[in-house]
């Protein structure tokens, strides 16, 4: 019973979808679908919000009670899992907030409309928590199958766009395949060492890397590379990107790559840092990864695919702090990690305020003119877009100040000029869309947008603009966490 | 007195100002906005003003402040001014009120967002050029380029979108690696303080790279040969007030972290490149001054010109003697008055008749007295006439020139006699002949707030071309300091 008490949020969230689940399903049937749906969506999305803020709450008031590993070593509760599941459970509050907001507008264009979105979201959510808590390799797999699955339905849920259709398959199909990837690298391992918890791993030397071990972690980092969108295997990223609704694409986004981080450093950090020497691949990987991200961003037009390609450049950077040893460099790569989530997040929802005549955003040139429609989003957008080009005084900046000084401190000189070279092309990609907003005249006159959620956009560029403020005890406070 | 925290105040003055402007002003129209940016700016000049009461040239570094808000990176709010920073700041917190001034009377679309962004380009740079920590003047040092980047994409002329780009992307290029270095040098001596910087030794090979790495940003900043071609778009397309402040303030921020941290930091490497600089400054300085003489548009003109200037700067920079490096600084703020002079007297014209085409004027001393007088002090100052402070900074160049490096003294003369010839063609084009002004329009005068602006920047330009000692007297000690360090460029 006292590892159930340890896993209070994610028995919280199991029993929240389940109640939603099953009141969706009877209330549904027995109404008028139509009729219905604005209710039930309401409760089921207030049930969930509240599951999610009690798991949230209760993890920072009860964290260090229980650290230790439950259910004979599988699952473990310590600093990381708890700081990556408030993380997660924080951007899931959020998530259903936006919803709870636009659930009395029309939207079964995109899907919205269905009680399953909370469920769904809510099940990936439990798989991710799940995940960040696995103290082994079978848990991991399971838990990211768990996470995996409802999102591609989610994606799919905009029945009526083709382009969600296809943004879902894609998913489906590759990151089945990476999870195929990693249960073969997972089985590789458990035959060469006999066990598969990073526990018993953590135990191995230099000598016990023979070439089953090596080949089958291999094998796991090539589907982890998928899910955090690296350089050779980011081929899904745009266009699943492009074609998902914009919360959506925020959700995968965020979350499978703050997974994706923590099961890396449990990887190897507990495990096979000591074993297997990949310092070389971290950081040339992540300098490919910035350099092919700012490069193909550059000629992008249509917003989504530009923070797509963005976003593998920004994934770049965050795996450079890997290929060193130190945990301040892994905290540099941290902080960067939540800015981008915090920013990607503001972004996709600035994005979903905005409405080109009865159309969504989608091109670069629909953003014409926002400065004059409406400056405080332009404001908000500009200070996010100027952070994650890493320009001072704003928060992008430390964070790849950070990671940078990691690189130097271990005599990366070229893959930091390099980075910096890569920086140098996010500037114009990101400046283009600043020119656009700023000084170009809306001459369709087709922009519109709507005064919801300002004040999260404004607080959030208040954050990313103060951040200089606060970086350090922030840094403080992530190196604590390893 | 001397606890109080000037440098703070002068820091959080214009930033309030800004900030109030973006934020609280809403339904603020136009004159209000600018009175109140005419406040800050001003309040902000009687704080430096008040300073310079308690500044004391014989000491080093003075108002230093060290909070230490950050503790992990030796990231700290660490700043203060010595004889070196203290005419920037006076230069900076002197010139953002003429700015706003001579706008007084003009219309501007979105003048608060113009007035906020001026007064953040001020903290900012008062933040760098009171910087004593390395990071802390990187930060800033990019920092201005976003409110410069907005003012010429937005009020800018025609060309702006491409100049402003040219402008962000070519100056950050340079700024890149100097991330690298300013972080290989934390890595190899453990502190971004530059107190404890100056006392580590490096090896030759270190210092080589990151001499390099830092002047690539300084480098691109002055502008020097070759990395100049930013300039001049950027000059013709920002409106008039950034191209004041622009040539006024940015670009001394090169020469300033030439003097501040690479001959400091980097004295051995300094005297080995030293003849590499002479070669790209007699390069810049010849060819700058060549490229003046073809121009048809007055602002090119004077953008050119000002890369030529700069290379008097550099020249002195690297001259490795007291009298060089004294030059070189009285160059830097001669050269702010002088071509934020010349940049308004143009601006004025534009803003009358509506072009920048040197054929489409004549006569203008009949037509406008006032202006062309002005004008015309100016325009001595930059050819460098003495009674005009261009005079002191470029014979201070030559002098220091003359000891070891006679024959680069000779090319600077050259400089003399180039600036000489396209400056007077200039003037004789536009200023005398018979009155022309561009078809359409009639001959029209500045208005009151325009002239009063021009006039006190003519007048500071007198004062410093007749009695130099008011500046000179401030930088004698740390330039005394940096020439002991490095001990001379030997031949």
């Amino acid at each position: 019973m006292g590892s159930l008490f340890a896993f209070l949020p994610e028995v919280f969230i199991f029993a929240t979808l389940c109640t939603v689940l099953l009141r969706g399903v009877f209330r549904g049937q027995s109404f008028d679908r139509e009729k219905a749906m604005p209710k039930v969506l309401a409760y089921s999305i207030r049930l969930g919000i509240g599951g999610l803020f009690a798991s949230f709450f209760w993890y920072m008031l009860h964290s260090a009670r229980f650290h230790g590993s439950y259910f004979s070593g599988f699952m473990v509760v310590d600093t990381p899992a708890l700081v990556g599941k408030m993380l997660v459970l924080g951007f899931g509050c959020f998530w259903l907030g936006f919803r709870f907001r636009f659930c009395r507008e029309p939207m079964d264009r995109l899907g919205f409309n269905f009680f399953e979105y909370p469920v769904l979201l809510m099940l990936s959510l439990l798989g991710s928590c799940l995940m960040l808590s696995s103290n082994s390799l079978l848990t991991v797999y399971l838990s990211l199958e768990m996470q995996m699955l409802p999102v591609c339905v989610l994606l799919a849920l905009s029945k009526k766009n083709p382009k969600s259709i296809e943004a879902s398959f894609k998913y489906f199909l590759l990151s089945t395949v990476a999870s195929i990837f990693i249960l073969y690298g997972m089985g590789l391992v458990y035959g060469s060492v006999g066990s598969t918890e990073f526990r018993v791993l953590s135990y191995l030397t230099q000598e016990d890397a023979h070439l089953w071990l090596q080949g089958g972690v291999l094998f796991i980092l090539a589907g982890l590379f998928f899910k955090l969108a690296l350089f050779p295997f980011h081929a899904w990223v745009p266009d699943v990107y492009e074609g998902s609704a914009n919360m959506q694409t925020a959700f995968i986004a965020t979350v499978p790559k703050i997974t994706a981080f923590f099961f890396l450093m449990r990887l190897w950090f507990v495990s096979f840092g000591h074993v297997i020497s990949l310092d070389g691949l971290f950081s040339w990987m992540g300098v490919a990864s910035i350099l092919f991200g700012s490069v193909m961003a550059m000629s992008q037009d249509n917003i989504r695919r530009l923070l797509a390609y963005g976003s593998i450049a920004q994934m770049g950077f965050v795996i450079l702090g890997f290929s060193l040893k130190s945990f301040n460099a892994l905290s540099g790569s941290l902080m960067y990690l939540i800015l981008y989530a915090l920013g990607v997040n503001a972004l996709f929802l600035g994005l979903t305020t905005l409405k080109k005549g009865e159309e969504d955003v989608h091109t670069l040139h629909d953003l014409k003119g926002l400065w004059s429609k409406n400056p405080l989003v332009a404001l908000s957008f500009g200070v996010i877009f100027l952070s994650f080009a890493g320009i001072p005084p704003f928060a992008g900046f430390w964070a790849k100040f950070y990671v940078l000084l990691g690189l130097v401190k271990a005599g990366f000189y070229t893959q930091a000029a390099l980075a910096m070279v890569g920086s140098l092309l996010g500037f114009y990609y990101y400046l283009r869309i600043l020119k656009v907003m700023f000084f170009d005249q809306d001459t369709e006159g087709t922009l519109t947008s709507s005064k919801h959620w300002h004040g999260t956009l404004m607080g959030v560029g208040l954050f990313l603009s103060l951040f200089f403020l606060v970086q350090e005890r922030l840094m403080h406070f992530i190196g604590q966490v390893f | 007195m001397e606890h109080f925290p000037f440098i703070f105040m002068i820091i959080l003055l214009p930033l309030i100002g800004a900030l109030f402007l973006s934020f609280i002003s809403e339904r603020m129209d136009q004159s209000n906005a600018k009175t109140v940016a005419l406040w800050c700016s001003l309040g902000t000049f009687l704080l430096s003003l008040l300073m310079l009461l308690f500044f004391d040239g014989s000491q080093g570094m003075q108002f230093k402040e060290d909070k230490s808000l950050f503790f992990l990176h030796g990231v700290v709010y660490s700043v203060g001014v010595d004889g070196l920073s203290f005419p920037f700041v006076l230069l900076t917190t002197f010139l953002v009120p003429i700015c706003i001034l001579m706008n007084w009377k003009n219309s501007l679309t979105e003048t608060r967002l113009y007035m906020a962004l001026l007064l953040f380009l001020e903290s900012f740079l008062l933040l760098a050029f009171t910087a004593r920590n390395l990071l802390m003047f990187y930060v800033f040092f990019e920092a201005i380029l976003v409110p410069m980047f907005f003012l010429i994409g937005i009020w800018g002329g025609p060309g702006r979108i491409h100049a402003t780009f040219k402008f962000f992307l070519y100056t950050a290029a340079g700024s890149i690696l100097m991330l690298v270095g300013i972080l290989a040098l934390y890595a190899l001596c453990g502190s971004f303080d530059m107190d404890v910087l100056v006392g580590k030794t490096l090896s030759l090979g270190a210092e080589k790279w990151l001499w390099w790495s830092f002047f690539l940003a300084f480098a691109v900043k002055t502008p020097m040969w070759p990395v100049h071609t930013w300039l001049p778009s950027a000059h013709v397309e920002a409106p008039t007030g950034a191209s004041m402040l622009l040539a006024g303030v940015l670009l001394k921020l090169g020469g300033y972290g030439f003097l501040r941290f690479m001959l400091p930091l980097f004295p051995t490497a300094s005297v080995i490149y030293g003849p590499v600089v002479f070669g790209l400054s007699a390069a810049a300085l010849v060819l700058a001054s060549l490229v003046a003489f073809g121009q048809k548009d007055m602002k090119r003109l004077i953008a050119y010109a000002s890369i030529a200037h700069m290379a008097v700067v550099t020249f002195g920079v690297f001259s490795g003697t007291e009298h060089g490096l004294m030059g070189a600084l009285f160059q830097m703020i001669s050269h702010g008055l002088t071509s934020a002079s010349l940049f308004l007297c143009v601006g004025i014209l534009y803003r009358l008749y509506g072009t920048y085409d040197i054929q489409a004027y004549g006569g203008l001393f009949k037509a406008m007295p006032l202006w062309s007088f002005l004008f015309f002090v100016t325009c001595l100052s930059a050819i460098g006439f003495p009674g005009t402070s261009g005079f002191v900074g470029e014979v201070l160049v030559i002098l220091g020139l003359m000891n070891n490096h006679a024959p680069w003294a000779g090319v600077v003369a050259l400089g003399f006699v180039l600036s000489a010839a396209y400056v007077l063609w200039l003037c004789a084009r536009v200023l005398f002949g018979k009155v022309k002004v561009p078809t359409g329009r009639d001959v029209d005068q500045a208005n009151r707030f325009e002239r009063a602006a021009l006039a006190i920047l003519v007048v500071g330009i007198v004062i410093l071309g007749l009695r130099p000692m008011i500046l000179t007297k401030m930088m004698e000690k740390p330039v005394a300091a940096l020439v002991a360090e490095k001990g001379g460029v030997d031949g």
